[in-house]
């Protein structure tokens, strides 16, 4: 107890919570533009963090990581372009609302959303850390493997119309998380076309760009004369939901979002943007308005932002608790607690215990500083969907530009942005689904890592699937998942398969 | 049927990669099949997927007749504004970032002006849209190059 009154008063002062809002706005505005990402945000800001001392410094990194994963919120729903992987699910149902003129209210919903769910993880983060951890740690890579296979087979299956069309989608993501150096022996140069920029692979936030921005763009030049969509907003200086968006109604989705997301974040290496999707798909298979997902709905935009938030807890358990980052950012921060001389994992719960404490309260707060900042700012954000396209068009492709080319310092990724964003064009137009593309490709490299580290330690795929663990079960329910959607979703495709008449 | 030709366009993509992966190679002692074991697994699923896509569309009077929503990219106002990105993305390296964006902004801008009101509006107008929009492109260029310090392409007039 005293050591949480101990960090209480540390956090409670002055600069630490003007650092935390400093940190959440930067983290804001670094989210909600494509191109630019809290890792970003947070590597730029880690050699001023190392004069401020342990505490701010750590007020500043965790703000702009929290601003930064809900800043993610504000493009994705306004411009249907998300400004981080994490707010991909966001435009499911943002961006349908706001085209329905309520954009400023579905602001409001995904900031409140992010805001539950990040203290949500906050909570998770203060009492089950070390517990959590050590059910986390007896995953193996087969349990990855089978968890990351479900993940995939689960939003392929359920979002967009078509199955087929989805798995489809999900193997051409893939296909383009193999380009570059093999992974687990680096060995091999695959699809490069002899080109050494390819060697990295395709970059997430080059593939963003190009699958989500460009196309959205492409499109938007071809409707210059369509009227602009008016976002409603009433004359107020603080948004929250309007009353038929919030209640609790939602309590138990919000929930469910929750630990989905702080769950997903304890696992290294999956990440925010699994964490969204899959709780979107699952607040689409458990709501009872389904046909409502993707047409502009609160569920889906509590779901994914709920669930991408709560990622953030969850993701500095094991960082904290084992010294395993759960992500880049994680990783950065903990580079910065160890400049600061301080060793994380198991030893820092004992050796520094009110530090634990201190990074759970700026947590906390930085979730508040972000609900504040974005809930003022949304009569701002809002008007960006009033620019005129010809204005609009033209300034978000200097942002993808420039945002491109600073993630390796080379034109060649806008090259590469135009190209995706012809592939982008003809699937979204024809109803192939951008989200199982994008998380294949998120999930590609690790799934294959953890395969063939299956196969090296049991020996072969049979072997793996003769164990009784999570990830045998998981494996299987992923089987389960993708003939139950053939089945049900979608009756006409098999009888054409098969000859017989109906309609896919 | 265009969505035919798309699909194909995978199923050869796939087909290349499969005869490449051969030529990669395996460590003695790799006992997960190699470099090359996920990427066929893949290119193959792909390939099964497209091919169940393609029976079905083949099965499908109505769907064998639906258009594929591709071509249009290359007409009218998207084709323009396509245009002018290639342009714009070929034009970076000789000019360098920022002359090569203010000349993209300025010519799109009044373009997309037009298409949109049939009129480039009054010279005044255009005169303060142009200051608007190169303040706008340096600003960008003055935030990720000198307070982010992030290296932009810079052309043969070295800025």
């Amino acid at each position: 107890m005293s050591n949480f009154l101990d960090a209480m008063g540390s956090v409670l002062s002055v600069d630490v919570l003007v650092l935390i809002f400093i940190g959440t706005f930067v983290g804001i505005i670094f989210g909600a533009i494509p191109g630019l990402n809290t890792p970003i945000a947070v590597a730029l800001l880690l050699p001023f963090s190392y004069k401020l001392g342990t505490i701010p410094a750590m007020a500043l990194l965790l703000g702009v990581y929290m601003g930064g994963i809900s800043g993610g919120l504000v493009s994705a729903i306004l411009l249907r372009i998300p400004g981080t992987a994490a707010a991909i699910a966001t435009t499911f149902d943002g961006y349908p609302m706001c085209k329905k003129g309520l954009g400023a209210e579905a602001l409001a919903i995904g900031t409140f959303g992010s805001f539950i769910g990040g203290v949500f993880s906050a909570v998770v983060l203060a009492f089950l850390a070390s517990p959590l951890t050590k059910i986390a740690i007896q995953f193996g890579p087969w349990d990855y493997f089978g968890l990351m296979v479900f993940a995939l087979s689960l939003v392929s299956a359920l979002v967009g119309k078509n199955v087929l069309k989805g798995y489809i989608s999900m193997f051409i993501g893939l296909f383009i998380s193999c380009i570059g150096l093999s992974s687990l022996d680096g060995l091999t140069k695959r699809f490069t076309l002899g080109m050494y920029q390819l060697e990295g692979g395709v970059s997430m936030v080059i593939l963003i760009i190009g699958i989500y921005a460009v196309p959205e763009i492409l499109s938007a030049a071809g409707k210059l004369r369509e009227d602009v969509t008016t976002a409603h907003f009433e004359k107020k200086r603080f948004y929250i939901p309007g009353k038929e968006n919030r209640g609790r109604k939602y309590l138990p989705l919000m929930l469910q979002s929750s630990i989905i997301g702080t769950f997903i974040g304890i696992m290294p290496g999956l990440g925010s943007s699994t964490g969204a999707m899959l709780s979107y798909t699952a607040a689409q298979k458990t709501s009872k308005d389904k046909e409502k997902f993707g047409t502009g709905c609160a569920e889906g935009i509590y779901a994914s932002e709920v669930a991408n938030n709560a990622v953030t807890g969850g993701a500095l358990i094991p960082m904290l608790s084992l010294g395993i980052p759960g992500d880049s950012v994680t990783a950065i921060i903990m580079a910065a607690l160890i400049l600061q001389g301080i060793s994380v994992g198991p030893l820092l719960f004992t050796q520094h215990p009110s530090l634990v404490y201190v990074i759970v309260l700026v947590t906390f707060f930085a979730n508040l500083a972000m609900f504040i900042i974005q809930s003022l700012g949304i009569p701002l954000f809002a008007r960006i969907v009033q620019v005129p396209r010809h204005y609009l068009l033209p300034l978000i492709v200097m942002c993808c530009a420039i945002g491109c080319i600073s993630v390796n310092n080379r034109l060649f990724d806008f090259y590469v942005i135009i190209i995706l964003g012809i592939l982008g064009y003809a699937l979204e137009n024809n109803q192939y689904p951008l989200p199982p593309l994008l998380l294949g490709y998120i999930l590609g490299s690790d799934i294959e890592l953890y395969l063939r580290r299956s196969l090296m330690y049991y020996g072969s795929f049979g072997e793996c699937m003769k164990m009784l663990s999570p990830g045998t079960i998981l494996v299987v329910a992923a089987v389960v998942v993708t003939a139950a959607a053939l089945v049900l979703k979608n009756e006409a495709l098999l009888k054409q398969l098969l000859g017989k008449k109906g309609r896919a | 049927m265009g969505e035919i030709v798309f699909l194909g366009f995978f199923i050869l993509l796939c087909a290349l990669g499969f005869g490449e992966s051969f030529t990669w190679r395996v460590m003695e002692n790799d006992t997960s099949g190699g470099a090359a074991f996920w990427p066929r697994l893949v290119m193959a699923a792909l390939v099964i997927c497209c091919i169940m896509r393609i029976i079905i569309i083949l099965r499908d009077q109505e769907q064998l007749r639906k258009k594929f929503v591709f071509l249009d990219l290359f007409y009218s106002h998207r084709g323009v504004f396509l245009l002018a990105l290639v342009l714009y993305a070929a034009a970076i390296k000789p000019l360098g970032f920022l002359i090569a964006t203010v000349i993209f902004l300025n010519v799109i801008v009044n373009v997309m002006y037009y298409f949109t009101r049939e009129t480039l509006g009054k010279p005044a107008f255009i005169a303060l849209r142009t200051v608007c929009l190169c303040a706008a492109c340096y600003g960008v260029y003055y935030f990720f190059s000198s307070i982010l310090r992030i290296m932009v392409p810079v052309g043969v007039f070295g800025i």
